[in-house]
Parts: C-alpha cells; structure tokens; sequence
C-alpha cells in the first residue's frame, strides 16, 4: 500500500513533496527518505566515523527535518538543506562529547606500515584485506583533522559539493572555505605524511 | 624571491585551481606558476594523488531497514503530535466548559439573593405589616400600659 503511494512520487520533485506533507500526507516524507538517505548516512559516517552514532544521527537529521520542514522555502535544493540539518545534527554532536577517535593513528605505533596497496606490493588476494586497511587509515586521518577542516574536506572531497554548497551548508564566505580546505588538505598530508611519502615514491 | 605568504597564496590556489574554483585570472596566473615552477607542479601532483587516494574510499551504506527505522520514528512522531494536539483541544474545551458553568452559576445567585426592589414596593410591604400589626390586636393591647410598651418598642426599633 505504502510502497504503491511511493511509487506514485517517482517522478515528482522534492518540493512537490514537501507540499504534500505539510498538506498533512505525513506518509509522503518516506519517499525523500528513500531519496536521500545513503548520501546523508555517508555523509554522516564521513564526519562522525563510526557505525552507531551515524545511523542515530541520520535518523535524527531525518527526524529534525520533518519537524522543520515548515521553514523549508525552497530557496535552496531539498538535499542542501537537508545537508545542512545533517552536517549540524554532526557538529552538534561533536560538541557535545569530546571527539572520539576509534583508532588514532598514534596508536598504531612508530613501526607502523603502511598499507601495500598504497605502494603498488599488493596481490590480488591481498587487495581485499589491503583495502579495508586503507579505509581505516583514511578514517584516522579525517578523524584527527580538526572539525572544521573535516567537514570542509568532507563535504568537498567526499560530498563532491561545489564551494558555493559547501558554503550555504556551513554559513560561511566561499573563500574560507578555499582556505579551509587548503589547510585542511595541508593537515591531512602531514597526518599521513611518513605513508604519504611511501605511496608517492611508489 | 617568493615571500613565505606569497608562496601560501599560491599553494591556497593550487588547492582552489584542483577543484576548478578559480577565476579566469587565478586560472591564468597558476597555470602560469605551473609552468615556471617544478614545486608547485610537485605539490599539484600530490594533491591529486591524495584524491585518488580519498576517491578510493567509500563510507558504508546504510542497513536495508534504515528506511523503515525513519518511517516508523515518523509516523510514531505524528502519533505523539494529534495526541498532544487532541489534549490541547480537550483541555481547551474543558477549561471553556468550566468557566461557562462557573459564570451560570454565579449569575442564577446573584439573580436569587438580590432581588431588586423599588421605592413602591418596599413602601407597600411597610404598610402592609403596620396594617397586619393593627389588625392582631386585641382589647387588651389597647391597655394605657400596654399601648406605652408598643409606642416605647416602636421608638427603638
């Protein structure tokens, strides 16, 4: 039943949606959950980075949006706003609890390698095992930049948000962030400096 | 000679000219640097490796329920909103109610205990009383002792 009305908004835009649910067809918002909600979660993970909290904090960006979505004016695009209520949802969070990161590279130690795969060593059967290793490195390293670097950098590089985005979502001038995310990718390097150096001789 | 903030400038472009978000005369201007400068071609190189790197990262997708997770946290949402609504309403209604009985009923008292009356009528009913009194008397009453008793009793009334 629920899925049929779905299918009925396939090819209507998002604010076309919206009308719908603040008419009182409370059951049309399930159709922008579908719509958004991988990007949201990435986008949630790529900040928070870790499996739990980000599933709680897109359900509660989710949530948040329903209940604010009599503000929503159509100015910007439905994802952008939504952007904006998820990336919030994530800096609140983050302010309020000290960052946690689940592995530091710290704790990997002096003698720590870096993946092979980043160097060009890795076999075949390798590459599964390698990657995950890569993925978690990669975590670290967005996880030990400072909060406003992340979630430039996130936003840009992961997200694909052009400045002019990432700027409307972080209600800032489009040359912080150029700034930020040059600093931040700056940061980023010399996190990941001594493996860096390995990938790039290689 | 490049100052050290001259070279940051440049190296704050090169990050903006890897996302192309420069203007046409950044564009040129770095791409002139580029041309002239094997560091800032180095560090350009860099900065496009590391997004490669990034580009091979892919956060995970959401449980096959996620959906279904909001859905429900939705529906419960506008559940728990017509019910707030609905004891608002009651509320409202029942206050109303009250006020509107209160209101009856302090009205019917005061209609009962105050009731009006005019010069007329309360000259009337003295007169009817005078005339009641007279009429009950007996021969007896008209005794000089008892007649002073009445005038004296009349006079402190």
């Amino acid at each position: 039943m629920r899925d049929s009305k779905s299918s009925n908004f396939s090819h209507i835009e998002d604010i076309q949606i919206v009308a719908r649910v603040l008419e009182g067809n409370t059951e049309a918002f399930s159709v922008l959950v579908k719509r958004h909600h991988e990007r949201v979660y990435n986008t949630v993970y790529s900040l928070i980075g870790d499996l739990d909290e980000s599933d709680d904090l897109a359900q509660e960006a989710f949530l948040k949006a329903f209940h604010a979505l009599k503000r929503f004016r159509g100015q910007s695009l439905f994802s952008t706003w939504l952007h904006r209520i998820a990336v919030n949802c994530c800096l609140d969070h983050l302010k309020s609890k000290h960052r946690r990161s689940f592995v530091s590279l710290d704790e990997h130690g002096e003698n720590w390698d870096a993946p092979r795969i980043w160097m060009g060593q890795s076999k075949d059967a390798d590459v599964g095992v390698e990657r995950r290793e890569l993925q978690e490195i990669l975590e670290c390293a967005l996880n030990d930049l400072s909060e406003e670097y992340r979630v430039t950098f996130v936003l840009r590089e992961i997200e694909g948000l052009a400045y002019e985005e990432i700027a409307e979502i972080l209600k800032c001038s489009i040359g912080t962030v150029k700034s930020r995310l040059f600093r931040g990718r700056t940061k980023l390097r010399e996190i990941l400096q001594v493996q860096y150096d390995n990938w790039i001789e290689a | 000679m490049d100052t050290d903030n001259t070279i940051d400038i440049n190296r704050e472009l090169l990050s903006a000219y890897l996302d192309d978000a420069l203007t046409k005369a950044d564009r040129a201007r770095i791409e002139m640097l580029l041309r002239v400068s094997d560091s800032l071609r180095s560090e350009l190189a860099e900065m496009v490796r590391m997004r490669q790197l990034f580009a091979a990262w892919s956060p995970p997708a959401p449980d096959r329920f996620f959906v279904r997770r909001v859905d429900i946290k939705i529906q419960e949402e506008v559940a728990r909103m017509k019910n707030r609504w609905g004891l608002q309403k009651f509320a409202t209604a029942a206050i109303l109610l009250i006020s509107i009985g209160s209101l009856a009923f302090l009205t019917q008292r005061l209609d009962k205990t105050v009731e009006p009356v005019t010069l007329d009528a309360f000259l009337q009913s003295s007169l009817d009383r005078e005339v009641r009194e007279v009429a009950s008397l007996t021969e007896d009453d008209f005794s000089k002792d008892r007649v002073l008793d009445l005038v004296l009793s009349d006079n402190t009334r």
